[in-house]
């Protein structure tokens, strides 16, 4: 690392990622499988409609969370966290450098 | 509190989306001002946090759940224009690769969980702040974002459903606002646990400038 405050965030980077995984891999086995207020709120008013009368209108590579494919050895949602924990922070990242105000001289921030 | 596809009226996603592609192209140029490469690790973090959390259902009684949002938190971190943009990102992610809430619902689901969320969140907390004293006043101002935050992002969906006509306003109104009343117990719990940890490890993090 070249300076002090690059290895700060660096290290604030791994340790916050590594703690949101960990979180993943610790909580999402015993989070709650109840329908969240608005599929309740749902399930009740629309009556004759069932939800899956809504098709989406796209396809999605891991839809609610599963990964087609993957036999069911463990929480296939632990994995799909995992890889959307990471797609996130990737993507995020790289908009927020693009978004970020350009300096006319570089200087170190 | 993700929407799918098909629940809203044609004219309803169209002007939510149209309402939240402004938001987003202001938020965009405030963080062409402000953003710094400070603020980039925290960006990401916290990103990936609230995409996590808000996996995390807990129950909330009445064979119901309830999970993190994030708006406020990030907002009171960040500010409510990095909040915009920071939960637009995890709402398409989570729409197009986990079919988490529906296409053509972004612009609600944006204006209801980034935009109502994140605003209020973060003037609800300087709100309480100019009544109390300093450490606490973060923690007990955060808490009340969380919650209120959670709170009127319910009260805009159940209206956007209610408008949309395939629900009765009279029905969804009391019904999401009462469990997200509750469920906003626990967002504002989550905020304070999340801010008062940053406050003791990362002290620093906090005095960045908002966007």
């Amino acid at each position: 690392m070249n300076t002090p405050r690059m290895k700060n965030k660096a290290l604030f980077i791994a340790f916050g990622l590594s703690a949101v995984i960990g979180l993943v891999v610790l909580i999402l086995p015993i989070v709650s499988k109840k329908p969240d207020g608005l599929e309740k709120v749902s399930e009740h008013t629309m009556g004759f409609l069932k939800k899956d009368d809504f098709k989406p209108t796209t396809k999605a590579p891991m839809p609610d969370y599963t990964i087609p494919g993957l036999k069911q050895k463990f929480d296939t949602r632990q994995l799909a966290g995992i890889i959307g924990v990471f797609v996130v922070f990737g993507i995020s990242v790289f908009i927020g450098y693009l978004l970020k105000r350009k300096r006319r001289n570089s200087r170190i921030n | 509190m993700h929407i799918p596809d098909g629940f809203l009226d044609t004219k309803i996603w169209i002007g939510m989306g149209c309402i939240s592609a402004a938001f987003i192209f202001i938020a965009t140029r405030k963080a062409n001002k402000t953003l710094s490469d400070k603020h980039i690790p925290l960006f990401g973090v916290m990103a990936a946090f609230v995409f996590a959390a808000q996996m995390f259902n807990f129950p909330v009684g009445g064979g119901t759940s309830g999970h993190f949002m994030g708006g406020a938190l990030i907002s009171i971190l960040l500010g409510p224009w990095a909040s915009i943009l920071i939960m637009t990102t995890v709402l398409i992610i989570q729409c197009l690769v986990f079919q988490d809430g529906g296409v053509t619902a972004l612009g609600a689901n944006i204006f209801n969980m980034g935009i109502v969320g994140g605003f209020l969140g973060y003037y609800m907390n300087l709100f309480i702040q100019m009544f109390t004293k300093s450490k606490k006043g973060l923690f007990i101002g955060s808490f009340i974002a969380g919650w209120s935050s959670i709170v009127l992002s319910a009260i805009c969906c159940s209206i956007e459903l209610g408008l949309s006509g395939i629900m009765p306003l009279r029905i969804i109104f009391p019904a999401m606002t009462i469990i997200h009343a509750l469920i906003g117990i626990g967002e504002g719990f989550i905020t304070v646990a999340v801010l008062s940890l940053l406050t003791r490890v990362r002290p620093d993090l906090l005095q960045l400038q908002k966007i």
